[in-house]
Formats: structure tokens, sequence, C-alpha cells
């Protein structure tokens, strides 16, 4: 059972009654529950065992001062000195004692002391309150005396942090007027005037909203500009991010074929494993085992956990069977095409396909050498004309794309366009269109990852692919092949420059792909090596923001068993099966999604101007008359829009559209028409511009030309409307363990929030009588002091509190040496705290109470140590019990000597609890 | 009068007395804030028999102007 008892004020001793006096003394009992509660929530940073005794000190004290209680009139926290002997155990009775020492009509101070009910002592130290009257602290003559001196006293005139979401005033000195720039990225705003003119004092006040967490600003401080005529000053602010971040986990793998035969590959000869039929070409046999039924089988496997399969695709060996169809005479390879487009389209509604080039594939291509498939009429099979080449392509790993892979290969280099096939952008609108015709109505995929991560090599084929990838409205890419290295930092998802897919970007200009790195290739042989690596890795990806743990397989070297090639079942299936069920259980909280999924999760964190993303489900319109609706998503949490803010963006038409079959594109925001286009280039991307001064929902209307009214029917066979999903709210409860930044440690206020909450029903909060405010500061200056210490426990605090606290802030504590400064989000210094820790024997006490407790329960049930209680009992009642109590020891005694009695329990011997970290 | 000066804001912001300087100033001590200041304040007026007045007590933020103010108000240095 959980249950969380209220702590009561069990005695008051006056001297006088109804009034406090010197000597006065008050006692708060609370049994067990609420520290155990606390303890088991996944939330370090808190020290119930330690925190909770102390902070009831602040409750006997209340109880003390009750005569003095007045309207308007409280007594808050202010110093707070504690040196502990032992944490409450979970099961203890906490008793917290206070002594008033010395009152005034401003402050009180007390002796505080607190045990257990069974007498260990847990805790001595002293508290000072300071009465608060009508807001102010006792002692000012008025509200207007106190804020006068208290903006005196300000520290923080520029602040250097403020809570997102919140805005606050900048003053400088100036004789001439100012004007704010805004740093790129959005991450800040102004509630005044760009430009301000100096007032009577000489000064010019700009208010400062923070709209996006500078982790938006790749974790560096919003730069705000003040610029004068003749001088510029800079205000570095940091946005902290309060709510939790999102984990996804991406499970890809390249769809595509092997054959392994003598000429392709020859593996098995070379030890590598038994994949394809090995006849030296690509038959319908290596196709539909590798491309349609392995994946198919991931697929299900995928299923049972809510897992999703992001399956990059080479959509040109689907053209290349297309191809195959042409030449065979077997009608088997038109039962092939058949049966790829199914598996796509029918995988697409829980899963991706995004686009993989192996462009040794493409039938259509004019690039030597020619012609690009052979055929062979005795193994039904194709392969590509260069797909073997004993000196630049010995193992057949390489499909180009670019070329770079093998060096002094020249393929497909320039950036060409939508119209031109042998080109960079054409070759991968071929792939993109191909698959978002299938996947039409649920999926649009925003990823790609070409062939052999053939993007290229040189800074100018790598900015190349780049603008060929947003050429086609791709915005992600896999390219960044990183197996068995370490952990990435913030997880592998990141801005990679233009020029070097493998380099994160150091300033928002750069912005342009997000790049999913690959740091675990597998062929899922051992799941207990993709447990190992699923938990290395998950620490990296801790924090607010958006993170992504990927792991890549191919579907055609799933080997199940007993034949590697074609068994769908065993071996890699299984394997897999038993990861994803591990992940599931132990790993709750992470996210199963494709890569577009968490892309545009990603993206809508992290971009620094507002993006839009066309997605693929339809919302309205009448598509037998060739009228489709569908809604547009705005990119870019936080970013302000509104008649002072306006923001220019471009919405593309979905993919699965071309250019020729377009005749209007319309945009639609709250039943108004506010941007419409009807002229379309087959070259480019059909994209239409809007200026929005405000964030409500987006529609976009897509009306085709008659004659690719009958095409685009066959895309969209389920026509069902779907109306656009909730947008994502905070989570209805979450607590969040404090987060390392550097020299510094960040704390969150999840546990006060419940605690200064009502739960279940009940009137008054679950942190009654346990002052959480006041703990939250005692729970961060005990966690960022001894997280250096190593294997310490508390020992002495010596605690101020300076400032309300902010729920909706988080906390930074510096540490130096024993002192710990805690600010706010604002920069202000909440609270003050000396702190010194005791070091714990090595092999301490977790193993030494364990082996106690054991021994004890052993030495309990034993028959010897019954008859000791039943002789304390028997002694305790005879000695001092009532008649009454002695008389039942007649009954009690037989009972007891056939082991049928209870009653053992109030003369159990007690022992410590031993401190536990 | 410095010496008692010395030790009340000192005793108030739980520091030695040595750590208080002629030019300390709040900014010196994170813990001296509008509540320390109140009851430096109080407590000098207290300890000194003088009153502040609003003005005073939000002009004199360190021990020289302290000790200045409360020179003005008759209470000899030592």
């Amino acid at each position: 059972m959980t249950r969380a008892p209220r702590p009561r004020v069990i005695d008051v001793r006056r001297s006088r009654p109804h009034q406090a006096s010197i000597g006065d003394s008050a006692t708060v009992q609370l049994v067990p529950g609420l520290i155990a509660f606390l303890e088991n929530l996944p939330a370090a940073g808190f020290h119930p065992r330690y925190n909770i005794p102390a902070s009831m000190g602040a409750s006997a004290a209340a109880a003390i001062l009750a005569p003095l209680d007045r309207p308007g009139t409280y007594w808050s926290g202010r110093d707070l000195e504690v040196e502990w002997t032992a944490p409450a155990g979970l099961t203890d009775t906490v008793l917290v004692d206070a002594t008033l020492a010395e009152l005034s009509d401003r402050l009180s101070r007390f002796h505080i002391r607190g045990v257990t009910a069974t007498g260990i002592p847990l805790y001595t130290g002293t508290l000072r309150m300071m009465a608060i009257r009508d807001g102010v602290p006792a002692g000012f003559r008025s509200k207007a005396e106190y804020e006068q001196l208290r903006a005196r006293l300000k520290r923080v005139s520029i602040p250097t942090s403020l809570p997102l979401g919140q805005s606050a005033p900048i003053t400088i000195s100036s004789t001439t007027p100012v004007t704010a720039q805004l740093p790129p990225g959005a991450g800040l705003s102004l509630d005044s005037p760009v430009t301000q003119y100096p007032d009577e004092n000489g000064q010019v006040t700009f208010h400062i909203r923070a709209d996006r967490p500078h982790l938006v600003n790749l974790g560096k401080p919003w730069e705000l500009h003040l610029l004068t005529d003749s001088s510029k000053q800079t205000f570095p602010i940091e946005v902290p991010d309060p709510n939790p971040g999102r984990i996804f986990y991406l499970l890809t793998e390249d769809c595509e074929t092997f054959d392994g035969g003598p000429l392709t590959g020859d593996y098995p000869s070379r030890g590598m494993g038994l994949y394809g039929n090995q006849n030296n070409f690509m038959d319908p046999e290596d196709y539909r085992v590798q491309m349609i039924q392995k994946p198919d089988r991931l697929n299900q496997i995928a299923d049972r956990h809510g897992a999703r399969w992001t399956h990059f695709y080479a959509a040109t060996q689907r053209f290349g069977a297309a191809w195959a169809a042409t030449q065979s005479s077997t009608g088997e390879w038109n039962r092939i095409v058949a049966e790829m487009d199914r598996c796509v389209r029918e995988g697409s509604l829980r899963h991706e396909y995004c686009p993989h080039i192996h462009f040794d594939y493409e039938p259509d291509s004019q690039c030597p050498p020619q012609p690009r498939l052979l055929y062979d009429r005795a193994t039904d099979g194709i392969l590509p004309n260069d797909y073997y080449h004993p000196e630049t392509n010995p193992t057949h790993r390489y499909h180009d794309w670019d070329g770079a892979a093998r060096d002094n290969i020249l393929y497909l280099k320039t950036p060409g366009s939508w119209a031109t096939g042998d080109s960079k952008i054409g070759s991968l609108r071929k792939t993109h269109l191909h698959l978002a015709r299938l996947q039409a109505g649920r999926r649009a995929p925003a990823v790609a990852r070409t062939g052999s991560f053939d993007f290229g090599k040189s800074p100018e084929d790598q900015t190349i692919s780049t603008q060929a990838y947003l050429a086609n409205g791709l915005r992600g890419n896999s390219d960044s092949y990183r197996p068995g290295t370490d952990p990435v930092p913030g997880g592998q998802m990141f801005w990679c420059t233009q020029e070097d897919r493998q380099t994160p970007v150091n300033s928002l200009d750069q912005v342009r792909l997000v790049q999913f790195a690959i740091t675990m290739d597998t062929f899922f042989q051992s799941a207990g090596d993709m447990n190992q690596w699923f938990a290395r890795h998950w620490e990296s990806v801790q924090g607010p923001g958006v993170h992504a743990l990927l792991s890549m397989t191919h579907a055609m070297f799933c080997a199940g068993t007993p034949d590697p090639f074609r068994s769908l079942e065993g071996g890699a299936f299984d394997q897999l099966d038993q990861h994803l069920a591990w992940v599931r259980e132990h790993y709750p909280t992470v996210e199963f999604a494709t890569a577009t999924e968490a892309l545009l999760e990603y993206l809508d964190y992290y971009t620094p101007a507002l993006d839009t993303y066309t997605e693929a489900p339809l919302i309205g319109g009448n598509p037998t008359a060739g009228y489709y609706e569908f809604h547009v998503r705005l990119l870019g949490a936080g970013i302000r829009v509104d008649d002072a803010h306006p923001a220019t963006i471009r919405i593309a038409a979905p993919p699965c559209f071309s250019p020729a079959d377009l005749a209007t594109l319309r945009v639609w925001q709250d039943w108004t028409a506010i941007a419409e286009e009807t002229t379309f280039d087959d070259r480019y991307q059909p994209v239409i511009t809007v200026t929005l001064t405000s964030r409500s929902p987006l529609r976009l209307e897509v009306i085709l030309r008659p004659e690719a009214i009958a095409a685009a029917l066959d895309c969209f066979p389920d026509l069902a409307f779907h109306e656009p999903p909730e947008p994502p709210q905070p989570d209805l409860f979450c607590v969040r363990p404090p987060v390392v930044e550097g020299p510094h440690m960040r704390f969150y206020s999840d546990v006060v929030k419940l605690l200064m909450n009502p739960v279940a029903g009940h009137q008054e909060p679950l942190g009654r009588r346990v002052h959480p405010l006041g703990g939250l500061t005692l729970g961060i200056a005990l966690t960022a002091a001894l997280r250096n210490a190593g294997d310490a426990i508390p020992q002495r605090i010596k605690l101020r509190w300076l400032h309300e606290t902010n729920l909706e802030s988080t906390f930074v504590a510096e540490t130096a040496g024993p002192v710990v400064r805690i600010r706010d989000d604002h920069g202000t210094l909440v609270a003050l705290a000396e702190v010194v820790g005791q070091a714990l024997p090595p092999a301490h006490h977790t193993a030494d109470s364990s082996d106690f407790q054991s021994t004890l329960d052993t030495y309990r049930s034993q028959r010897a140590w019954k008859v000791m209680l039943a002789v304390r009992k028997v002694y305790d009642v005879a000695a001092r019990g009532t008649w009454g109590q002695r008389l039942s020891l007649i009954w009690w005694i037989p009972s007891a000597l056939l082991g049928k009695a209870s009653g053992f329990d109030d003369y159990e011997l007690r022992f410590p609890d031993f401190p536990r970290k | 009068m410095t010496t008692r000066l010395r030790q009340i804001i000192a005793d108030i912001l739980g520091v030695s007395p040595s750590e208080i300087q002629p030019t300390s100033t709040p900014g010196d001590f994170p813990q001296w804030d509008s509540a320390a200041h109140i009851e430096i304040i109080l407590s000098l007026e207290a300890e000194f028999g003088v009153a502040f007045t609003p003005e005073e007590m939000s002009e004199a933020l360190s021990l020289a102007e302290l000790q200045t103010t409360l020179q003005s108000k008759g209470v000899p240095p030592e």
C-alpha cells in the first residue's frame, strides 16, 4: 500500500496560554508514507530522508507562532542550519520539535530537533523565520519603501537568463536613440518598439520576451544587440527549457537485394555469410525474399512492440524490375512489381519508405556504360552493367549516386532539376515521387539516405547534394556513417554543414539539412549486443530538446533459421523481437518513430525560421473532382507570429503530385483564402509563398488539372478524411532528475509542484506541513554540493533563503567548494547554502544493512528470540501493567508456548537505520 | 561605533567581521538582500537609538555610508 498520512502537530507546550513566549515548544509527527513515496520517485535531487524531517521544523515553529497570526501576516523561512546524525528510515515515524529561542515582531528563531519515534536522533539545528506583512518583510514602513530599496539592491539590471515565455525589461543609459537587433533563430522578441528614445533620466528600456530555448541556438545563449550611432552592446541571454526532452528510437534498414554469387561478391567463399541465392543475378527470388518478405516480416515484429521501421528503399531496383518485366517472358517480374508496390502501400500504414538511391539500377539513365541493365534469360535475373568492377567495386558495395564512393567514377555531379533524370535533383525526384505516390494519404517522406552513403566527398559535391535534397523538400539525411563509435552527445540527430555531412554546424546561418548519424550497423545477430548499445547511448540523450537513437540494418542481411537467406523465423528475427521487448520494458519513455516523424519534431524544436510541412493525410476536398485538402503543419515552436511579427513561409505541394498535375494551389487560414498560385514549372517543386500574421491552422487546397485526376485517384485508394491531430501538450505529470551542465547542475521543480498541489481528489496539498518551497532549495543544495564528493552523505547545512521561488522556473546550482548558489531562470539568487558532507566508508552501509537485516530476520524467526521477547513482555506487564493486563497473561502464556501468540511487536528490539546515500 | 557597526553587519550576514570593509556593499555579499538590509537598519536603530528616514535607508548601502549616516545623527565615531 502507498499512503501519505499528513503530519500532525501533536503537542504545543506554552508557558503562557494563547501566547508565544521564549521557551515554548511544539512537536510535529509524521508517520511513515510520504518519505517512502518520495524516495521511490525516479528523481534525484530532493533527498526526502534528510529534507522532509528538516523542513518539518517550520511546521513546529508555525504552531508556536500561531497566537501571533494576523490577517495579511505570515512567517517565512529565512535561515536554516541543520546538523544531521542520521536520515529518516522509510518506515520511521518522525518527530520534530521546535523551541522558540528568540522573538521580535520581525524575526523569530527556533532550536529544532528531529528524532524517530524509537528515539534515534536525526538532526539538531536552528531555524530563523521572518515576518511578512502585506507582502513586505516586517520593518519596512511601506511597500514603496521596500520596493525602492529592492530596486537599489537589484543585482540583475540586465538579465543573463529569462524563463521561457516570459518577458523582462532591459535598461541601458543612452543619450541617443537605441535600436535593438534580435538574434537569428527567433529565440527572443520585443514587446516594445525596435527603436527607443531616451527618457528624461537618459535611459532606454526594451521589453524582451523569451520565445524559444537557447538550445535552438546550438546551446549558446541568445545574443541581443543594442545599437546606437556610435556603439554596439551585446547581451547574452540564456533561456533554459523547463520541459522534458523527447527521445525517439528509429529502426532503419536499407531495402535492397543481394545475390552473393561468384560474380556478385562471392561472399560464401570469403566467409561473409549466406545471403541471396548466389546465381550471379538479381532474380525474382532475390527480390521477393529481400525486398518483400523480409521487410514485411520486420514490420510484423515491430508492430508487436509499437515500433516503426524506416525502410530506405532502393526504388531504382523497382524501376529495374519493371524493365526486367519487359525482357522476361515468365510473367514473374510483373508479379514482383505488383508485390513490391503492395508491400510499400500496406507497410506505410505504420512504417515509412524513404528514398535510397542505387543509381546503378536506373534503367532510364543515359550514363555510361550502356545498356544500364543486363538481363540473363537462364536465371530470369538482371544486373546493373557496372555492378561489378574488379578494381573499383570488387565487393559490390557501391551503387553510386554522386560517384565519390568509387574514386575516378564520374556520376551524377550536377544539381539539375526535377526534369533532368541524370542529375542529383532529378534522380532524387524520381525515387521520391514513386514512393510518395505509393504512400499518398499516409506518409510524405522528408528523409533520404543515398546508396553506399554516396553523398559526395568534396565540399562542392556535398553542397550540391544538399541542394538536391532541399530542392525535393527533403530536410533530413542519413549518410553520416559512424558504426561502433561512442555515443554522440545529444543523440544521433544534428544540423550538419552543407559541405560535410559529418560536421555539425556552429552557427544558425549554416543550417540546411538534419543529419541522422549511424552508430549501430547490425544484422540483429545478438539482442544482448543491441541492448548494450542502446543502454550505453541512452545517457547521451537525456535533457530537454529532441533526441534520437538510430540503428541501421539491411532486411536482406537479417538471417533466419535454418536457411539464412529464405527463413523468416528464428535467428535475427527472434533477436530483434527480444531487443524491442527489452527496450519497451526498460525504457517506457522512449518513443518509437519513423525518420520523418522524428525529423518533424526536431525541426519544430530547432528550426531557426518558421517552416512548414504539408502532411500526407487528406483532411478534405473532393478527389473524384480533383480537389484535395491537406493540413499544413507549422514548424518552429515558440516562434512569434502576429501583426507585429509577420512571418513569410513557403508551403509545398505534397510530393505525390507533379507540377504538371496542378491547376491551383490555395492556402486557407481561418476560412479565408490567403494565397493562391496557378503557375508551376516542371523543373521545380511546386510551392506557394504566404506571409502569416497568426498561427491559426493552415489548409492547403490542391486543385488538379482534369487530365491528372484519374491517376491521382489511383494513389489515394483509401478516401478517408482525417482531422489533424491535436498539437502536443505538456505532460500531465513528470518528475525529472537534475541535469549536469558543465560545472553546474540544473534542477526542475517537479517534485515540489507535486507536493504543492492536492492529489487524488483531496483538498490539501500532498506536501502539507513539509514546506516544499523551502525544501526545494534544501534538496538542490545537498545534491549539488555532494555531487562531486563521491560516496558522501549530508552532515551539515547552512541555508539562507533570499528570494521567492517561482515554480515555473528551473534552478541552476553553482558550486564552489562547500558553497552552493542557487539561481532561477531570471538569474536571481534564490538561496545560498554551505554544505558539509561526510564520506562513507567503502562498500558501506547498503551492503552492511542488507546483511544485517537478513541476519536479523533469521534471528527473529527463531524460537529462542521469541522466548526472549515473551520473557520481556511477561516481565514488563508483571512489573508495570494493570491488573487487567496481568490477568490476560494467564491466557496469553499457554498460546505463546504453542507458538500461536502474537503481540510481540511492542517488545521487539529497535535498531538504528543506517545512513544511506 | 565602527566596531559595533561592523559586528552587527557581520552577524546579520553570517560572515566574519574582518570580511566587512568600509567599501563593502550589498554587491559584495549575495546574502545582503532587502530583508538583511532592513535587519541591519533596525538593529542599528535599536543599538544606537536613532531613526533612519526612508531615503537614508535606501541610500546608505555600504559600511562607510552607514557610518556617515549614523554620525550625522550624532553617533560618535570610535
